[in-house]
């Protein structure tokens, strides 16, 4: 049985780790909220201020809210939250709504606050937690998962002809090609390498494989790692996608899909969750930084791109 | 007049110190000296050498932590292949940053990776940064782990300047309730593997030299060195791929302290003085520290030292001129200096002066930074001269014209100049 509470904290976790990934390797504030639906006149008041901003959709729409900031809805109408116990609607009889704090994770103490501003002042890491090396191959990823049925490869068009293969981890059996195709077409979806991986996981159960990409004529070679989900994996990740169908709706139905398919690697599945609760809100702009970033993750660089160009052209974000 | 000519120029450098320009003048100073200090000849003679992780993948982990880290498979197989040399190193660092967060580690895998550490015979420490926020012993979440854990970071540089320093220790202090907190003390990678405090000038000159400075910000606070980086060229000119089974072979690493780093397509990056053209990966400026801390420290004068510096050269200088003209006055004849001769003896002197603290500061490794400052200063002396000669003029008819108006006095004629 899946755990509700769980996986709400979890959403909310990810999402703002996403949005911060640009800048910090790792972040120690959480978003404990989300703003996903304004309906009423809505005002913001952030935690420590005594300042308010008025929000607005579809501007503040999955606008991140840390703990112990308030939100208040005067007149007529709603304003749902997305919190840590579930969605919250409300209205002006509510009066200021304060958002809770994460519930704690017994297994990692929380960072202290003054100290790691500390830390922060005094210097940065001098030690590797850096880019990922350049790759043709740009999905699947390093460490991704897939599956099968929805399975296509993606790499940096080349101007000749590539040759591809699936392999097990091992090298031992190869599950597919090798295969020559046009380099220049950038992707390869195919139903005979679908029907492979299918076809492998059912024989053989393994689940680690290894995509080669060779330039014709060439011994330069690349290869990635990743990864059938397991039949364990896949009942988790349909268990989860069905609590997502049946408890929520609209964007926090495609927030919630989209974070389980982060959470088993299917980045690319992930991506495209991301960029339907975009296209549902396409002037948030904290949508947008989500949808970058499980882009990149898929390994969409023209994607990235596009989307980098839309934030960079959007107002500052405001109630950050 | 000439005490005062003196105290008057170092009022003037104090005061040229605090300006951009000053400051210019220190970095470029400090960068001069840097470039003078003796390098070892080859890397055989580095107590430390840097392996290249840079063909490593970066694998992103979702879930609590989204962000791309180091392959862990890759980084205990190298680990493996170093401690089962027939001439393993003396002691193995890994340079990258394993900080957990409040959410969870940073690689699933590093658990398990911890602990084959642990097991090993040579001393192994792997970095930690961020993770000090979460309390202590908690570095590496799971205290077992603890003392694997080493301090990666490089300080912002001060204001003006590059990196000249690293930390020896960071002492945090984890508030309790019941009492003033906790204080743990994580140390510098480089201290963590070279075992061994940057040596302090124990001789009565402590108010003159120290090795090094302490900054605190609220709980934290750190202690810190000067780092010689005469090295860096050599340890940054190809290191040995740690991927290449062939150039580990051919690496002599036997009693070597070996630092694991990316030196290549990576974020932590940081310019160094004397090298001011090129960022170098945080690895080498590990390697740096652990050269310092092994071989000998670099001195900064004390504020105490740095007036007392300012002022013993310009004694040096003027002095002569002092000694001659109150022996021509005692003598009863008239000081005759030729000021062209003056300025080109001072202007002599002032060159002697930056050839000096140049040369040798492969030999005292004192980081005199402002040398170049009291150069200036000196061969501008000449205006400085002419005003404060005028005043003291001023001054000294003044007196008179005041005893004249008074009843004639027997004592000695003023000094004059």
């Amino acid at each position: 049985m899946m755990n509700i509470r769980f996986s709400l904290t979890a959403i909310l976790l990810v999402a703002s780790a996403a949005g911060a990934a640009d800048s910090q390797a790792q972040t120690t504030g959480a978003v404990a909220g989300r703003i996903v639906s304004v309906q009423c006149a809505a005002h913001l008041q952030k935690n420590g201020t005594q300042g308010e901003v008025q929000l607005s959709s579809p501007r503040d729409i999955a606008l991140g809210l840390s703990a112990g900031d308030r939100v208040q809805c005067t007149g007529a109408g709603y304003l749902e939250v997305l919190v840590s116990t579930g969605t919250k609607k409300i209205t002006a009889s509510d009066s200021w709504f304060t958002i809770p704090p994460l519930p704690p994770d017994p297994a990692f103490p929380k960072a202290d606050a003054v100290i790691a501003q500390s830390l922060a002042n005094y210097g940065r890491a001098g030690a590797t937690r850096g880019n990922a090396t350049d790759s043709r191959i740009l999905w699947p990823s390093a460490n991704a998962a897939v599956l099968p049925d929805r399975f296509v490869i993606r790499w940096a068009p080349l101007p000749q002809k590539i040759v591809l293969a699936v392999m097990s981890e091992s090298k031992d059996v190869t599950i597919w090609g090798p295969t020559e195709v046009d380099g220049g077409a950038g992707s390869l979806k195919s139903a005979a390498l679908s029907s492979a991986l299918t076809g492998y996981k059912a024989k053989a159960g393994g689940t680690a494989l290894i995509l080669t990409l060779t330039p014709a004529k060439s011994s330069d070679w690349e290869e990635v790692h990743f990864s059938l989900l397991n039949a364990r994996q896949e009942q988790e990740l349909n268990a989860q996608l069905d609590f997502w169908g049946k408890n929520t709706g609209g964007l926090a139905l495609l927030l919630g899909r989209g974070y389980s398919y982060s959470r088993f690697k299917l980045f690319a599945d992930a991506a495209d969750e991301y960029d339907s609760a975009l296209s549902s809100v396409p002037e948030s702009r904290y949508l947008l930084e989500d949808a970058i970033q499980a882009n990149r993750l898929a390994g969409r660089p023209s994607r990235v791109k596009e989307l980098q160009t839309r934030l960079a052209s959007q107002p500052e974000a405001v109630n950050q | 007049m000439s005490l005062a000519i003196t105290g008057v120029m170092i009022l003037i450098k104090l005061q040229i110190e605090k300006t951009d320009f000053g400051k210019q003048i220190e970095s470029m100073s400090y960068d001069l000296l840097q470039h003078h200090l003796s390098a070892p000849a080859t890397i055989h003679d580095l107590p430390v050498i840097v392996l290249d992780i840079s063909g490593i993948e970066m694998r992103p982990t979702l879930g609590s932590q989204p962000a791309l880290v180091t392959d862990r498979a890759p980084l205990r197989s190298i680990v493996e292949q170093l401690v089962k040399l027939p001439n393993p190193p003396k002691a193995i660092g890994l340079d990258v940053d394993f900080s957990p967060d409040s959410h969870g580690y940073a690689h699933p895998d590093d658990p398990s990776l911890f602990d084959f550490f642990l097991s090993q015979k040579i001393p192994i420490t792997i970095g930690v940064n961020s993770s000090l926020a979460l309390g202590p012993q908690r570095w590496l979440n799971d205290p077992k782990y603890i003392d694997l854990a080493s301090c990666v970071v490089v300080p912002k540089p001060d204001q003006g300047q590059s990196t000249r320093y690293m930390p020896e220790e960071t002492v945090v202090n984890y508030p309790t309730p019941m009492s003033r907190g906790i204080d743990e003390h994580c140390s510098s990678m480089a201290f963590a593997l070279e075992y061994d405090t940057v040596k302090n000038f124990s001789s009565g000159l402590g108010w003159f030299v120290d090795t090094s400075r302490v900054k605190s910000d609220r709980q934290v606070t750190n202690s810190e060195f000067l780092v010689d980086y005469s090295p860096l060229q050599l340890l940054a000119s190809s290191p040995p791929d740690a991927l290449n089974p062939d150039e580990l072979a051919k690496a002599d690493l036997k009693d070597k302290i070996v630092l694991l780093g990316r030196t290549k397509n990576t974020t932590d990056t940081f310019t160094v003085p004397g090298k001011p053209e090129q960022p170098y990966a945080g690895v080498f400026l590990h390697a740096c520290a652990i050269y310092t801390m092994e071989n000998r420290p670099l001195y900064r004068l004390t504020d105490s030292g740095r007036i007392a510096i300012d002022f013993l050269f310009s004694l040096i200088i003027f002095g002569p001129f002092l000694l001659y003209r109150l022996s021509r006055h005692k003598q009863g004849k008239e000081v005759v200096v030729e000021h062209r001769f003056v300025g080109r003896l001072i202007n002599f002197e002032a060159l002697l002066l930056v050839v000096f603290a140049v040369w040798l500061v492969r030999y005292t490794h004192l980081m005199w930074d402002d040398f170049l400052l009291v150069a200036i200063v000196l061969v501008a002396h000449a205006p400085i001269e002419h005003a404060t000669v005028g005043i003291g003029r001023w001054l000294d008819e003044s007196l008179r014209s005041g005893r004249h108006a008074s009843p004639p006095s027997s004592g000695p004629p003023s000094e004059g100049e």
